[in-house]
């Protein structure tokens, strides 16, 4: 158990947004709001994935839709309350304490703030352990643990409960509730046993992205790879970028040029978050790794809308949560569920 | 021509086909020289096994670019000669550095079917020799409808065989199209069809027979891209098809222009025969051919020394020597040359047939000089109305009997200018004493004895001076005694009498054709 303190907060969203590998939004408005929360309750209680009892319930949380209209659109305040109150109510059963489905991103902060507005303790845990685009792709899908019932709620008042739905349908039927909503929705998903978080949950991810922020901050991101494991790919400038349909929700590519080597071409595909890396027609890195590109000198992660012309980024690859790297977790994150007709691989030498 | 090499198609020859238009290469173009052994169709990403030698075609899917950098990857490591993407319209950066770097050949095409295309080439891969059945039954399908413009034919062969062609005239001169860079100096000996590599591709060289089967008048030329041999021998037997369309054409001008010149040598020959009132008819057909009847003609007749043969296909250049130098009027072909007649509103100044004859006698330089034609001509007085071309031509061809390249005036002579010399004239005109003069010197000619001939002329026109002929002739005075001793042997007759004389003198004038000058 420790304390996440309100002078920390941008140090998460620092370290969030990188893990975010150029996906789960810009966290800026998220970062303000979660501040503003533990400004205003004090320090946040965080608990490690074994403090939970075995008994308790907690409910992963976060925000599905676009984080483009959630800046412009604000939370109402009262969204993750009605949401709870009516999960409560439903599923009859008392939440000890919330987590994010994703800790990266904007989600990182938002379970941040919601567990702040509830006074209830933040499990230092989450279903991703980086950023994905669908609410199917977390390790509670993957484990077979039911995210059903669901509320959706909205900064309007409307609530929508889900229920007898899991996976694939649970994400389509959320993602049209959402859409009918405004283009946002906080989703609060079924409760979970502590004994199950305990066991599936990705661990450590809220202090994995506090750490990373701190590194970070520092504009030393030599120092992420040391403590995080991962590889520091290419340095180069963005000569080319081409956007258009790609997968579900549209995407592109970008080219850089390496900065030191002129005949050194990379090439990064992206969607909501950047998923391969090719150089000379060989795959350097894929999804599920985290792929993320840092602003070069002033290492500040660059999420893949903001790619353009002429920037220079650093492209590193920090590794994902061992449980994707199954054969059923890559069934479900890996290149090919992206449609990426390549075999998920790390090249030799690299880890 | 080379022996045939059994060789596989190169990347590079199968750019040629017409499959394959619209595209853009990236990657190296100095590997286009690989031989292509196989196409395959390759699905992007899938497992579709790449041999050595192979063309490889893929679709493009602009959504997932990248694939195609991994199938360069994949060609590059099964040996493939090049890689062609079919609806590729912008490829990433680094898609084509990919190819730079792996030297591998990328070909962007516009959208088509990929399997389609690679049936296509394919067919050209495995059986190069397909390739002139092709072009052959194109151009031949094209050539249903006869060429009326040589224009026409070059676009043809432009488009159907893939070439830059040019229709040339025997000399090298342009008739359509453009002139290649380089010409084989030895082209246009061997009138045979031919391949002659040059720089970037193949020049083919058709030969185009008119009228002559052992001298082309025109050559058809065709620049292509390399291309196999079995290729180059396919484009060259569909260019000798094109040629005798050409050949056709060729013809058919000709024949149109014969026709157009035995119209208007008819409408003449009437005009002049016609006696007194010009007829209706007549009138009409004179104004159909652009002939003004009334105003003031001044005729002008033409005599060809060399080829008479040759008159109607001169035409064209007399009229323009003649319209260039100021003198704008029909021209009609004769049997002997052409008749052609200038008309005025009023009545020429007599001060102006000066003007005039050299007109003429620049433009009979002209046409001497241009097509080596040898030519001589006379100038009639201007004479009004209908009758006054009839007139003002007889004129110009009784001139015209006494113009001659050696003498002063040079090659034209005015009828004004001839006096006397006029009443000779008619006895150059007579066919009865011509062929009376024939009789009277056979005994000369039949022996073969040309230069008896000479020195009795010579000796005559130089008023029975021995020396004065052997002067001219170049001999000594004995000679020239010695010879006229022969001479009144050969034809018992005598110098001394001057009847005889006479008579000799006149026929042997008229055997000259009347161009000798009496000074």
């Amino acid at each position: 158990m420790w304390q996440l303190r309100p002078e920390e907060i941008r140090t998460l969203a620092l370290g969030a947004s990188l893990l975010g590998g150029g996906g789960g939004g810009s966290t800026r408005a998220a970062a303000l709001l979660a501040e503003r929360a533990l400004r205003l309750t004090g320090p946040l209680t965080v608990l490690d994935v074994g403090e939970l009892d075995a008994d308790a319930y907690a409910a992963p949380l976060g925000l599905v839709g676009s984080v483009t209209v959630f800046e412009e659109k604000p939370l109402a305040g009262t969204e993750v309350r009605r949401a709870v109150a009516a999960l409560e109510r439903y599923s009859g059963v008392r939440l000890r304490a919330v987590l994010g489905f994703e800790a990266a991103g904007v989600n990182a902060l938002l379970a941040v703030a919601a567990a702040a507005s509830l006074e209830l303790p933040l499990v230092d845990a989450d279903g991703m352990g980086r950023a994905l685009p669908q609410l199917d792709q977390t390790v509670f899908t993957l484990n077979g643990l039911a995210v059903s019932p669901m509320v959706a709620a909205d900064d309007k008042g409307a609530l929508a409960v889900l229920d007898g739905v899991d996976g694939l349908l649970a994400e389509q039927l959320a993602r049209s509730a959402v859409v009918t909503m405004g283009g946002w929705a906080m989703v609060i998903m079924a409760p979970q046993r502590g004994s199950d978080i305990t066991r599936y949950a990705i661990p450590r991810t809220i202090h994995r992205a506090l750490s990373v922020g701190r590194v970070l901050s520092r504009q030393d991101y030599g120092a992420v790879l040391a403590d995080h494991g991962g590889r520091a790919l290419f340095r180069g400038r963005v000569v080319d970028v081409e956007r258009g349909p790609r997968g579900r929700f549209g995407g592109g590519s970008a080219i850089l040029q390496h900065l030191d080597d002129a005949d050194r071409v990379l090439r990064v595909e992206f969607q909501n978050e950047n998923l391969l890396v090719l150089e000379n027609g060989e795959v350097r890195a894929c999804v599920p790794d985290i792929i993320c590109l840092l602003e070069a000198d002033r290492c500040v992660p660059v999420t893949s809308e903001d790619v353009r012309y002429g920037l220079e980024v650093d492209v590193l690859v920090l590794p994902c949560a061992a449980a994707w790297r199954t054969p059923a977790g890559l069934g479900l994150v890996g290149p090919r569920a992206f449609g990426y007709d390549v075999p998920y691989s790390i090249p030799r030498g690299e880890s | 021509m080379t022996d045939v090499v059994d060789r596989p198609v190169t990347v590079r020859e199968l750019l040629r086909l017409e499959e394959l238009a619209g595209y853009e290469i990236s990657g190296n173009e100095d590997r286009l020289d690989r031989e292509v052994r196989d196409v395959v169709v390759a699905l992007l990403g899938g497992g579709t096994p790449i041999g050595r030698g192979a063309l490889v075609v893929a679709a493009y899917r602009r959504s997932s670019g990248y694939e195609a950098e991994l199938l360069l990857r994949k060609a590059d490591t099964g040996g493939a000669v090049a890689v062609m993407l079919t609806g590729a319209s912008r490829l990433m950066l680094s898609t084509r550095r990919l190819a730079e770097r792996l030297g591998m050949p990328l070909l962007a095409l516009p959208d088509s079917d990929p399997v389609h295309l690679a049936w296509r080439v394919s067919r050209h891969v495995h059986d190069p020799e397909r390739f002139s059945t092709v072009v052959l039954s194109r151009l031949l399908r094209r050539l249903r409808t006869p060429v009326t413009k040589p224009d026409e034919l070059i676009t043809m062969v432009n488009t159907e065989l893939g070439a830059s062609a040019a229709l040339l005239s025997s000399d090298g001169a342009v008739v359509a199209g453009d002139r290649p860079d380089e010409l084989p100096a030895a082209l246009f000996e061997r009138p045979v069809p031919q391949a002659v590599d040059v720089a970037d591709g193949h020049l083919l060289c058709a030969p185009v027979f008119v009228e002559d089967v052992r001298h082309p008048e025109l050559w058809l030329i065709a620049r292509i891209p390399p291309s196999h041999q079995y290729w180059t021998e396919g484009t060259l037997q569909a260019l000798s098809a094109a040629a005798s369309a050409g050949a056709n054409w060729a013809a058919r001008q000709r024949l149109a222009s014969e026709r157009d010149a035995r119209d208007r040598s008819t409408l003449l020959s009437e005009l002049i025969d016609t006696g007194g009132a010009i007829p209706r008819h007549l009138a009409e057909r004179a104004v159909r051919a652009g002939w003004r009847l009334d105003g003031w003609h001044t005729g002008v007749h033409i005599r060809v020394l060399s080829d008479p043969a040759s008159i109607v296909r001169h035409t064209g250049r007399v009229r323009r020597a003649l319209n260039d130098n100021g003198f704008a009027g029909p021209v009609v072909e004769r049997t002997d040359g052409w008749s052609c007649w200038a008309t005025d509103n009023r009545e020429p100044r007599s001060a102006s047939y000066r003007d005039t004859t050299a007109a003429i006698r620049k433009a009979i330089d002209d046409v001497a000089e241009a097509d080596a034609l040898d030519v001589v001509a006379g100038v009639g007085r201007p004479y009004a109305g209908p009758r006054g071309i009839s007139t003002t031509l007889r004129e110009a061809r009784e001139a015209c009997l006494f113009a001659d390249a050696t003498s002063r005036n040079g090659r034209v002579e005015h009828v004004d200018e001839l006096g006397v010399r006029r009443v000779l004239a008619d006895w150059y005109h007579a066919e009865a004493f011509r062929s009376y003069a024939r009789t009277l010197l056979a005994p000369l000619l039949d022996a073969g004895e040309d230069q008896l001939v000479e020195t009795l002329r010579t000796y005559l026109e130089l008023e029975s001076s021995t020396s004065s002929a052997a002067a001219a002739l170049r001999v000594h005075r004995n000679t020239v005694m010695h010879r006229i001793g022969r001479i009144e042997q050969l034809l018992s007759m005598s110098l001394s009498r001057p009847d005889e004389r006479l008579v000799l003198q006149l026929a042997c004038r008229v055997l000259r054709g009347g161009e000798e000058r009496v000074d």
